[in-house]
């Protein structure tokens, strides 16, 4: 890989990793929410230092090396958005379930005035 | 024995009056819940007026979800029969009496009133017949018993089936079809009573528009699939 293409993987994956940490030292984004971000910074890192491990993939799917990690990162970010809708969809429950208390409560206050 | 008529209502102000008016005159002693779904007009306060207890949603959550915080009171306050009809006026009250005789000397848990048992003066679009049909052999082949209005809103439920309705497992998002397998794979028994709906020519449907339908008959299919594919693997684990 060529030394400008390492250098930008490089410096993408450090600063995804200290962005997230840093948001989660802020109390911005909550530690769950934070370690698949952490895990494909980690896994961008390691994937440009196992350059052979790379290169047997990209072989493997008759690309370039770098064209395989860009293709890992859409996975990445996939795989991100997927985690996403499973916190919405579980909040849209608990949202649902809180709504109906919220109701119930009234209309139980409501009926005894 | 405890009864209570719960009645999911968005937008309905012209027509909520009438319906809760009927079934009073029909039987004063039925407990009339008017569960509002964040109504955009006066429905909540009309409805209180003609003498039903209101529940009123914070914010709009679809049809399913309503009916859900109706089971709920009606669990929380130890009802022992459960009539739900729409607010929309398309539903008779007077054949909640039969409805509820039916399900006590056929000793089931769910009534459902069907528009097309018998040829009424009914008139659905020829989509939601086609809809209709569909789902009513799917549910009719996986069920083993002859279904022909799956999608009617007007039943009635037995307290047993409270808390499987008020649970996850009840699928809030156009509870139709699938829901009638679900409870059939849980164990209630399902009946159908034939009955006669009126038009109305005024409302939209909660099925309206293309997007809509699609997502319907998507989710709809999506559902089932899951539901038998769970049944299997937990036939499979009995064995």
């Amino acid at each position: 890989m060529p030394l400008v293409q390492k250098i930008f993987f490089y410096s993408i994956s450090t600063i995804i990793f200290v962005l997230i940490l840093e948001l989660v030292r802020k109390k911005r984004l909550k530690e769950n929410y934070s370690w698949l971000w952490l895990l494909i910074s980690i896994l961008l890192f390691l994937l440009i230092n196992q350059y052979e491990f790379l290169t047997k993939i990209a072989n493997l799917l008759q690309a370039t090396p770098t064209a395989v990690l860009m293709f890992m990162g859409i996975i990445a970010l996939l795989l991100l958005v997927l985690q996403l809708f499973l916190i919405n969809s579980s909040q849209s429950v608990q949202i649902k379930n809180m709504a109906q208390k919220i109701t119930l409560l009234e209309g139980r206050i409501a009926n005894k005035s | 024995m405890k009864k209570v008529v719960i009645i999911p209502a968005y937008n309905e102000q012209p027509r909520i009056r009438e319906v809760i008016k009927k079934i009073i005159s029909l039987d004063s002693s039925l407990d009339i819940v008017v569960i509002d779904d964040g109504s955009l007009d006066k429905t909540a306060h009309v409805a209180k007026e003609a003498g039903a207890v209101v529940l009123t949603h914070p914010f709009n959550m679809g049809y399913g979800i309503t009916l859900q915080t109706g089971y709920k009171y009606a669990l929380e306050n130890a009802y022992d029969i459960v009539i739900q009809i729409d607010g929309d006026g398309q539903h008779d009250p007077r054949y909640i009496p039969y409805m509820i005789e039916a399900m006590l000397s056929k000793k089931v848990d769910v009534v459902i009133g069907s528009r097309f048992k018998t040829k009424t003066q009914y008139k659905a679009s020829i989509n939601r017949r086609i809809g209709t049909v569909i789902f009513a052999s799917l549910v009719t082949v996986i069920i083993g018993k002859k279904i022909t209005d799956p999608t009617s809103g007007y039943q009635v439920i037995t307290k047993r089936v409270l808390s499987f309705l008020t649970s996850e497992a009840f699928p809030y998002d156009y509870p139709d079809a699938d829901l009638l397998i679900i409870l059939h794979f849980a164990g209630f028994k399902i009946m159908e009573f034939p009955m006669e709906m009126l038009q109305n020519k005024n409302k939209r449907s909660m099925h309206g528009g293309v997007l809509k339908n699609l997502y319907y008959i998507f989710k709809m299919f999506m559902s089932i699939f899951l539901v038998l594919i769970s049944e299997n693997i937990i036939k499979k684990k009995e064995r």
